[in-house]
């Protein structure tokens, strides 16, 4: 207990290198928690954003490449389907329910989803939760818009202001703009923290409309398009759409009817099972991870050794210490065990304060987060891993004394009775 | 390999548990829909099975449905099993079961063989599981 007390007391006489040292390890150990903290909420961001969808249906190409566009709204398709297979796939018997999405315009940067009233009643994220309203009810006329949350705290828009879609996917204002055809807010969607907010829901007809007159890949010339007034829905005829979202009535059909998509006869279509597909997107950047995560471990490394450098160069400060416990008797054992302790407790007062830092920051730069990048981190507890991690931090900093401990205990007892100093 | 695997049968039978494989399961003819003595004796026994895990949600840690397959992979580059090949298993109310990839699994719960041809939407076995556990030594 003594012991103890002696080295809190010699740590706090020299406040200054002790504040530094126990700082750079909670930096890097704050740093390792944070990286896990991103790792595990880019996880679950990603992976609560689609639940009870047992295929994603696309024109075929990468599956990785379906899941993003259709999913997570990055990226692009390279063809759309045709709304006739469409239509005879969502009728099939073993189908319950499918969600249509058109996709490929924009508005400053957000993604704009054409799709049906299914879509406000099927959807699901997060197991169970279902697509709710902020505000204002699912978009009903051709020119009616829902907007995600992301969307409407981003630009500001409220009920009822119109809204100009862009051709394209540009991010911030387009050039081509569908300006004839202005689509007027009727829905602000609640916050689902997941890809959804980042987009506006238009009817499938609407994009449709907005897209009536182009010919050959150009819009009509001024004068030449027909008026947003007189376009009925019943005069639209929805000829593609991107992608689908199924559901079957029994998981016991959906390989089944993968195989029955994938070779379809009159296009080409692909079907991904979600899950099987993050699956596979996880193991595409785990690489990239794992990469993160030794970096972080060097960064620990580094910090460690500082604290090495530290105690180690404090010695020469402290002969006159070292040389007066000596002689009031403290045997090799109590300087040893008072400079592991030492160090012992810097590498704990450390890890705590990197501990609590990280968190703090957690949950300060939270929101800000979460609005950027889409990223929710979760606030929670360590894992087992992380759990290991740290009291690794401990014991490395206490095997660490030992380099010191030893030193001190060799400089000869003369060296700091001596009258030179 | 094969000695981890009788073990595991050992012990499965130890516990009162029938251990049910994916030959026994061909003895429900699809096509005619009649069932063979050996596949109807699995109806209401209590079993367990070791297959591959295909889970359907986005969730990438537990699952309360999942589709049980004899291999891994399958699903994409050929056709997939026929339907008696396949078990759709539900985890017991409460229960989730990890999610493992590209590992075997032993599924323990009550099989049920359903009448019917598995016409679409009606599986041919279904197991209300209770625990899934990782099978290691394969």
């Amino acid at each position: 207990m003594v012991l103890l007390s002696l080295a809190y007391h010699s740590l706090r006489n020299r406040l200054l290198t002790t504040a530094l040292t126990v700082v750079s390890i909670a930096l890097s150990v704050a740093l390792l928690v944070g990286v896990e903290q991103v790792r595990r909420g880019a996880r679950e961001s990603f992976s609560n954003t689609i639940s009870q969808t047992d295929l994603i249906v696309g024109a075929r190409g990468g599956s990785l490449q379906l899941l993003l566009y259709a999913v997570f709204r990055m990226g692009s398709a390279t063809n759309n389907i045709s709304y006739e297979s469409y239509q005879i796939l969502a009728r099939h018997p073993a189908v319950e329910w499918t969600i249509p999405y058109s996709l490929g315009d924009s508005h400053r940067g957000f993604r704009v989803v054409g799709t049906t009233e299914e879509f406000y009643t099927r959807y699901r994220f997060r197991r169970h939760r279902k697509i709710e309203f902020a505000a204002g009810r699912a978009p009903r006329e051709i020119f009616e818009v829902a907007i995600g949350s992301d969307v409407a705290s981003a630009l500001g828009y409220k009920i009822g202001d119109a809204v100009t879609l862009t051709h394209g996917v540009a991010s911030g204002r387009g050039i081509l703009d569908h300006d004839d055809r202005p689509f007027r807010i009727q829905g602000i969607l609640a916050r689902t923290a997941t890809p959804v907010d980042r987009s506006l829901y238009i009817p499938l007809e609407g994009m449709e409309a907005m897209h009536m007159d182009w010919a050959d890949g150009a819009p009509p010339m001024p004068g030449e398009e027909t008026p947003a007034a007189s376009i009925r829905k019943e005069h639209l005829q929805i000829k593609q759409i991107t992608a689908f979202l199924l559901r079957a009535r029994s998981r016991i059909d959906t390989l089944r009817l993968q195989r029955e998509i994938n070779t379809f006869e009159d296009e080409p279509l692909m079907a991904i099972i979600p899950g099987v597909a993050l699956n596979e997107l996880w193991r595409t950047i785990g690489y990239a991870e794992d990469a993160l995560s030794v970096v972080t471990a060097f960064v620990l490394v580094v910090g460690l050794l500082g604290m090495l450098v530290s105690l180690y160069t404090s010695l020469n400060e402290r002969r006159r210490e070292m040389a007066i416990l000596r002689a009031v008797g403290a045997g090799p054992r109590t300087i040893i065990f008072l400079l592991v302790t030492e160090s012992g407790l810097l590498a704990l007062a450390g890890t705590v304060l990197g501990v609590g830092l990280a968190y703090a920051l957690a949950l300060t730069a939270q929101p800000l987060v979460e609005r950027h990048f889409g990223l929710f981190i979760p606030l929670v507890r360590p894992t087992a891993a992380g759990w290991a991690y740290l009291s690794a931090v401990v014991v490395a900093g206490v095997l660490i004394g030992f380099v010191p401990a030893v030193k001190a205990y060799r400089n000869a007892l003369a060296d700091g009775l001596g009258v030179r100093l | 390999m094969k000695a981890a695997a009788l073990a595991l049968a050992m012990a499965l039978c130890a516990s009162g548990q029938k251990r049910a494989d994916w030959v026994q399961l061909r003895g429900y003819n699809y096509k005619t829909g009649r069932i063979n003595a050996d596949a109807r004796s699995l109806d209401r026994a209590e079993v367990a099975m070791v297959g591959y895990m295909v889970p359907f949600d986005d969730d990438q840690s537990t699952t309360v449905e999942f589709l049980l397959v004899p291999h891994y992979g399958q699903c994409i580059h050929t056709p997939p099993p026929p339907p008696n090949q396949m078990v759709l298993v539900r985890m017991e109310a409460g229960r989730r079961a990890r999610v493992v990839w590209d590992k075997p699994v032993s599924v323990s719960g009550r099989m049920f063989v359903e009448e019917g041809k598995g016409a679409l939407g009606r599986p041919l076995y279904r197991m209300v599981g209770t625990r899934v556990d990782e099978v290691t030594g394969y």
